[in-house]
């Protein structure tokens, strides 16, 4: 800085003026710069908008744990007198909160099963002297939950044939921050009841999307076996390969959205197989395909 | 020497001693004088210097406040701009509305016309935000583009503006479309059944950096993923001049561009003058409304009503101009990249392939196509949802050059 002040203070007073001349002329440039930009003619308008995070759902075992815990592979028929002629695969649809969604489920039909999917109800009762309710984890208290609920409901579940007894494991660790066990009052190796509640698919050809009734047995109509198969023809595919399509909307995730709190959440359903063992040839081994997806409501 | 006086008895070596001291007095004084005219020359210099900028900036002033200044022989016109453009809406419409400062400060509401709840820009207020109206009496709706919860695939929305030109004459404008995409921090409500709150916003591009992005970005990885994610949604929403309800036309395409000569006049339901200069009278406001959707699925995209794989179709089967275009948007690249990002993880040749058997409808090899485009079309939407938390739709309008 000195070394400066003095080389200035070095020259002539003529190279003093013509420095001087040259800065200000120089500012001046600056100074005009930033001016022709007030001559630009742009506008601009703008809107802001938030990005909404992807909803998760997931199928899962009937108390939200890993969708390995269902297993379906196998149905014993049997036409044993007295041998039951149904079985129950209770499910879940779990994963982020959202207020509702759409259950859908198709299936192929080389086995005469009838499907009918129910809401499971996990009993729960109020112990004495509390307030607050808890879930049924021993078979008197779910016994005594279920006739409450008749009375309370006017209905007659019957607890052997409506009830199912379920051993609960881990909560699925693939959904993010699924705090299942604070937020339902269960923990792993717990035994819950699952009751039968109301029945949302009754097994119908007429609850099916495309169904016909065919030498009495419900098989798919061809309405959708472009969207299944694309172009491949009709005539080279198996009347009982053309999948039966259901599904229902607006299913509540929570009973109380208003108080659920956002967190991640579980919804139990049951899937009840039947079938009538006289049309059942049991030395026929025929494999079926099933399908559950969910999804959010828009 | 004469007798009598003291001091005319002197001696030569007193002579010389009173010489050399009036030299030396003439001397400092003109040293002084000197030192005097320089402070007077440097004075002057910077009462010059001084003069001087004031003038330049007098005139710069002069230049832009005068509107009127005009030259016809000279090639540079200076004047003040040719349109400005209006908005209208309550506030309370206004899309979320408290946190666009954190996103853009630079944006205002504009000149309040009073009337009609319309703001207009202006030389002072280049940027505004824009307003809507609501199509139902109980507010604005997603056909007006509010989605409260925030917007997904399948989203879709319109923006209303009018250009309001300041002479009569012709008007050619050009109007560019830029999605800005956001990231945010948020507070962690007391009530744990509360949403977050948006606390802060920071936007994607070449300056965040992990150092800068408050935690959001943990390493260089994550900085490339937003990257990434930005110009998949970039990729995804589609911008277009005209919606009948069911059906989209004018696809605004890669240049996401139209000129406001080939936008949609809603009183003749025509073009206000394809291809060219518009002629507008100054006093008269030309509405303009532009469409935006984010496709939900790559079936939407290609396939029209008379498809079995359509998708809630955007285009009509008899538009052949934007079923074209669609794929041309799809498969253009740029110096061997593809330009329009919307397919996560595949190649730059999987996809003009896969496209390519879309198109020609390739028998045995269009059904596998169309299957690997839309999981990579899906997978990249989950990715926007995962990555982006708010994007700014930005449109700049531009006079045409003559």
């Amino acid at each position: 800085m000195t070394s400066i002040i003095k080389k200035y203070k070095s020259l002539s007073l003529k190279m003093k003026i013509q420095l001087i001349t040259a800065l200000l002329l120089t500012l001046a440039i600056i100074v005009s710069i930033p001016t022709l930009a007030w001559f630009n003619h742009q506008r601009q308008i703008a809107e802001l908008q938030r990005i909404k995070s992807p909803d998760l759902l997931y199928i899962s075992a009937a108390a939200g744990e890993d969708v390995k815990y269902f297993d379906i592979s196998t149905i014993k028929v049997s036409d044993k007198e007295g041998a039951p002629t149904s079985q129950m695969f209770p499910f879940a649809v779990a994963g982020e909160y959202v207020t509702s969604f759409t259950l859908q489920f198709a299936h192929t039909t080389n086995s005469p099963f009838v499907y009918k999917i129910y809401y499971g109800i996990i009993l729960d009762y109020i112990p004495e002297g509390k307030e607050e309710k808890e879930i049924c984890k021993t078979a008197p208290a779910a016994r005594a939950a279920l006739t409450a609920y008749n009375a309370e409901h006017g209905t007659s579940f019957v607890f052997e044939n409506d009830v199912i007894e379920y051993k609960v494991k881990a909560a699925w660790s693939e959904i993010e921050d699924f705090d299942r066990d604070s937020n339902y009052d269960l923990a792993a190796g717990d035994t819950i009841y699952i009751l039968k509640g109301e029945c949302i698919k009754d097994g119908t050809a007429a609850d099916y999307l495309n169904a016909q009734t065919v030498d009495g047995r419900i098989v798919a109509t061809n309405k959708y076996h472009s969207e299944t198969y694309g172009t491949y023809s009709d005539t080279y595919v198996n009347r009982y390969a053309e999948p039966l399509y259901w599904q229902k909307s607006e299913i509540p995730s929570v009973p109380d959205s208003s108080s659920w709190g956002s967190h991640p959440f579980f919804k139990t359903f049951i899937l009840e197989v039947s079938w009538d063992p006289s049309t059942m040839i049991s030395k026929n081994k025929e494999t079926d395909m099933l399908y559950i997806s969910a999804y959010r409501d828009q | 020497m004469k007798d009598g006086a003291d001091n005319i008895n002197v001696s030569n070596s007193d002579i010389m001693q009173r010489a050399e001291k009036h030299a030396e007095n003439k001397l400092t004084q003109l040293k002084e004088e000197k030192a005097k005219r320089k402070k007077r020359l440097i004075k002057f210099g910077s009462m010059l210097a001084l003069t001087v900028i004031i003038l330049i900036l007098t005139t710069i002033a002069w230049f832009t406040m005068n509107r009127e200044v005009q030259s016809g022989s000279m090639a540079v016109k200076a004047g003040g701009s040719p349109f400005e453009l209006e908005v209208r809406g309550i506030d309370t419409y206004i899309e979320n509305k408290d946190d666009f400062s954190k996103a853009d400060d630079d944006y205002e509401y504009g000149v309040d016309m009073e009337t009609l709840d319309a703001f207009q820009t202006s030389g002072q207020y280049e940027k505004i935000i824009w307003r809507k109206t609501a199509s139902s009496p109980s507010g604005t709706t997603a056909d007006d583009g509010h989605y409260a919860k925030g917007l997904e695939p399948n989203s879709h929305g319109k923006l209303t503006f009018w250009v309001v030109p300041n002479d009569t004459g012709t008007l050619d404008i050009e109007f560019d479309f830029n999605i800005r995409g956001f990231i945010g921090t948020f507070s962690d409500p007391e009530d744990e059944e509360d949403e977050p709150e948006l606390t802060g916003l920071y936007e994607i591009n070449d300056d965040l950096t992990v150092a800068n992005s408050d935690g959001l970005i943990e390493n260089a990885s994550q900085l490339a993923d937003k990257k990434a994610a930005l110009e998949y949604i970039q990729g995804h929403i589609l911008f277009f001049s005209d919606y009948n309800g069911t059906y989209y036309s004018g696809f605004l395409g890669t240049g996401r561009s139209i000129r406001f000569g080939d936008c949609i006049n809603p009183s003749t339901s025509a073009k206000y003058n394809a291809g060219s200069p518009v002629s507008v009278t100054k006093g008269q406001k030309y509405q303009v409304t532009i469409y935006w959707k984010w496709a939900n699925t790559f079936e939407q995209m290609v396939f029209d009503e008379t498809s079995p794989k359509k998708d809630d179709p955007l285009f009509i089967s008899t538009n052949t101009t934007d079923k074209t275009a669609i794929y041309s948007y799809l498969s253009a690249t740029e110096s061997s990249n593809i330009k329009n990002k919307v397919f996560k993880d595949l190649t730059v040749s999987a996809v003009t392939t896969d496209l390519g058997y879309v198109q020609n409808n390739t028998s045995g090899y269009a059904d596998n196509a169309a299957k690997e485009l839309t999981d990579a079309y899906n997978n990249a939407d989950s990715f926007i949802g995962n990555n982006i938390d708010y994007i700014m739709i930005e449109m700049t309008a531009s006079p045409k050059s003559d």
